[in-house]
């Protein structure tokens, strides 16, 4: 609206069957639910390798342009990135100088990546422990374009999908500066688990589901109790997380199996501390697995608001 | 806690240079488009319009290349030290049975990185509860134990496959020993076979060569893997390489090779500069990896009583890898 001043970014996570949106504002220091969707996808969709598919992509495009019936617009889109397409790698820190071990992490991708190196955008992330590269492939970046061009949508932002959770945590409300908290997100043909430690992102382990159901399965429990307990193995034994999210649909179903491995285990809800518009919680509302299951979407769209 | 804010965004850097040439073109066309049709700009002359606008774009078209030369030459500059020593010559070589307290006294100490390993992809407890057999490769290692005291080794090859190769150095006064210790191990039944010839003039020692055939209890094919992350193998070689204290660490390009239909067998090599005991323990950590295979692992003295060593490890895919 003329003159009211209100920034708005919208948050598009992409799942193996879905399209899940969130769509924030911010005015002043106020941020608030402007609109949130789920559509679903008529098949299993793969990233990044299907965006490469003129046909597959004009299907995707038509899943963001319902998107805007359902009322998200999506004038800035952030996209959260995984998979092939990108990869975050932990490091070590040079004491005391972020500009050199800026310049040692990313001296060392151009040793991994080699003749690689321009194919890829690269950053850094530097937590008190660690430091991060952080790369994704430009090819798949200009496809993301090419997607928002069909789709008639703003050009896209990005962000990695672990750091969309941990921001959405952020954005919850519910992080925390001390302790470990663990976020786990599942989907149909992969898992996520990312670790944090006193409020700062540490790891993050992704694996692909080895059987091709939908459904949390006995074995698929132990895949993700083996990764997870991989994560807080401390040399000297397996120690329980202080906090365990759960951040999708599938994470809430698989919640009850993870006994044991955190302390306190509870649905991630980004929204927790937002204004919401009366059209977006009755939305919410009504979305399967509610706010957990837009916790990627919306941890894209608060990266998203902090750069306007 | 800070919300977390990476940039990775595409075409940011490139904008302003489109946007520059485009309002450039823009404006030269609308001048000349007007100049035609209603003569407003006949006092100005189009040339050196068209010089000036060239100008701008060569102006801003080489400080985008100067400011690329810049990064190239830090690049160049930092890759130029490691390819330097790789390719400086070799004024030293490493007697094997020289006692290493002197080795020691004149090898320049390489300092150790931070000891810790860190793997942002976890790892299944399944995959990390087997152990490798380690067998050839600590045998593989003790070969050159064997041969007469001052001789000197100055490269050692060995594979996963038992073959073995030792180069190096031996006086002519010393060369009835060395047959003497190869008819030992072909006693051992390691079909060593020993060649000796002199490079360059007559007056320089005379060199040799031992290869044959050890033996080996390391798996027959590589460990296989449903999936693989990107440069998951460049990692763990680098990892192990760390942690051993290893220096000049250099990746090469993985290869892909076709095993069976459905499986590829990817294979990335590693070199790195360590001394003896860095290399000993960051061959031992490799061999003993058990969720990849060492393949080759070849140590070469270069300055400074150090060794380069080079390491090669394999795992197989279920599927094609994403790179």
């Amino acid at each position: 609206m003329f003159g009211s001043g209100s920034k708005y970014c919208t948050g598009v996570h992409i799942t193996d069957d879905a399209v899940y949106a969130v769509q924030m504002s911010r005015r002043r220091k106020t941020i608030s639910l402007s609109a949130c969707a789920r559509v679903d996808l008529p098949d299993p969709y793969q990233l990044p390798e299907r965006l490469a598919e003129d046909v597959d992509r004009a299907a995707l495009a038509a899943a963001l342009r319902q998107l805007a019936v359902a009322g998200v617009e999506c004038q800035r889109p952030y996209f959260g990135l995984g998979g092939t397409s990108s990869f975050v790698k932990r490091r070590f820190l040079i004491p005391n100088s972020r500009t050199e071990t800026r310049e040692q992490l990313m001296w060392e991708a151009r040793q991994s990546l080699e003749d690689d190196y321009d194919d890829f955008v690269l950053d850094v992330l530097q937590t008190s422990r660690y430091g991060f590269v952080v790369a994704a492939r430009r090819e798949v970046l200009e496809l993301y374009g090419v997607l928002c061009r069909q789709a008639k949508i703003g050009k896209p932002g990005f962000d990695m999908i672990p750091f969309a959770l941990v921001n959405a945590l952020e954005g919850g409300g519910a992080a925390r500066d001390e302790g470990s908290d663990l976020l786990v997100q599942l989907e149909a043909a992969q898992g996520r688990v990312v670790l944090m430690r006193d409020g700062e992102f540490e790891a993050e382990a992704v694996w692909d589901w080895e059987d091709e159901g939908t459904a949390v399965s006995a074995a698929r429990i132990d895949l993700l109790r083996s990764y997870v307990e991989g994560l807080l193995d401390t040399g000297q034994g397996t120690e329980a997380a202080d906090r365990v999210w759960l951040a999708s649909v599938q994470a809430l179903d698989a919640g009850e199996h993870l006994a044991g491995l955190g302390r306190s285990i509870t649905p991630l809800d980004p929204f927790a501390q937002l204004r919401r518009r009366t059209s977006a919680d009755e939305a919410l509302e009504a979305m399967p697995g509610g706010g957990a299951a837009l916790a990627v979407a919306a941890g894209l769209a608060f990266r998203g608001l902090a750069d306007v | 806690m800070a919300m977390i804010r990476i940039e990775l965004e595409n075409d940011r850097r490139r904008l302003p240079m489109y946007l520059a040439a485009a309002g450039v073109i823009a404006i030269v066309a609308a001048l000349y488009g007007i100049d035609r049709q209603v003569g407003l700009l006949h006092v100005l002359n189009f040339d050196a319009v068209r010089q000036y606008t060239g100008s701008i774009l060569q102006d801003s078209a080489s400080t985008v290349a100067a400011e690329a030369g810049h990064g190239n030459a830090e690049a160049g500059d930092r890759s130029a030290s490691v390819t330097q020593s790789a390719d400086a010559p070799l004024p030293m070589t490493v007697a094997i049975e020289s006692a290493p307290v002197s080795q020691g006294r004149s090898q320049p100490r390489v300092t150790r990185p931070a000891v810790a390993t860190a793997t942002v992809v976890a790892q299944s407890p399944a995959e990390s509860a087997a152990s490798t057999p380690v067998t050839w490769w600590q045998t593989a290692q003790r070969m050159s134990r064997r041969l007469p005291r001052g001789t000197t080794v100055t490269r050692h090859v060995s594979h996963a496959d038992g073959t073995f190769r030792l180069e190096g150095t031996s006086l002519s006064n010393q060369h009835d020993g060395l047959r003497q210790s190869v008819g030992m191990l072909h006693d051992l039944g390691l079909q060593p076979t020993l060649t000796f010839w002199r490079a360059g003039t007559s007056a320089s020692t005379p060199s040799f060569a031992i290869q044959g055939f050890a033996g080996s209890d390391a798996p027959r094919t590589p460990p296989q893997r449903a999936s693989m992350h990107v440069d998951a193998l460049v990692h763990l070689a680098q990892d192990h390489a760390r942690t051993a204290g290893l220096l000049r660490l250099s990746t090469l390009r993985p290869t892909h090779e076709t095993w069976s239909p459905g499986n590829t067998r990817v294979e990335q090599g590693l070199s790195a500069v360590g001394d003896r005991s860095q290399v000993a323990a960051f061959g031992m950590a490799l061999a003993s990896e058990s969720q990849v295979r060492l393949t080759s692992f070849s140590t070469e003295s270069i300055e400074g009583g150090l060794l380069r060593v080079t390491a090669s490890i394999d795992v197989l895919l279920g599927k094609e890898p994403s790179r």
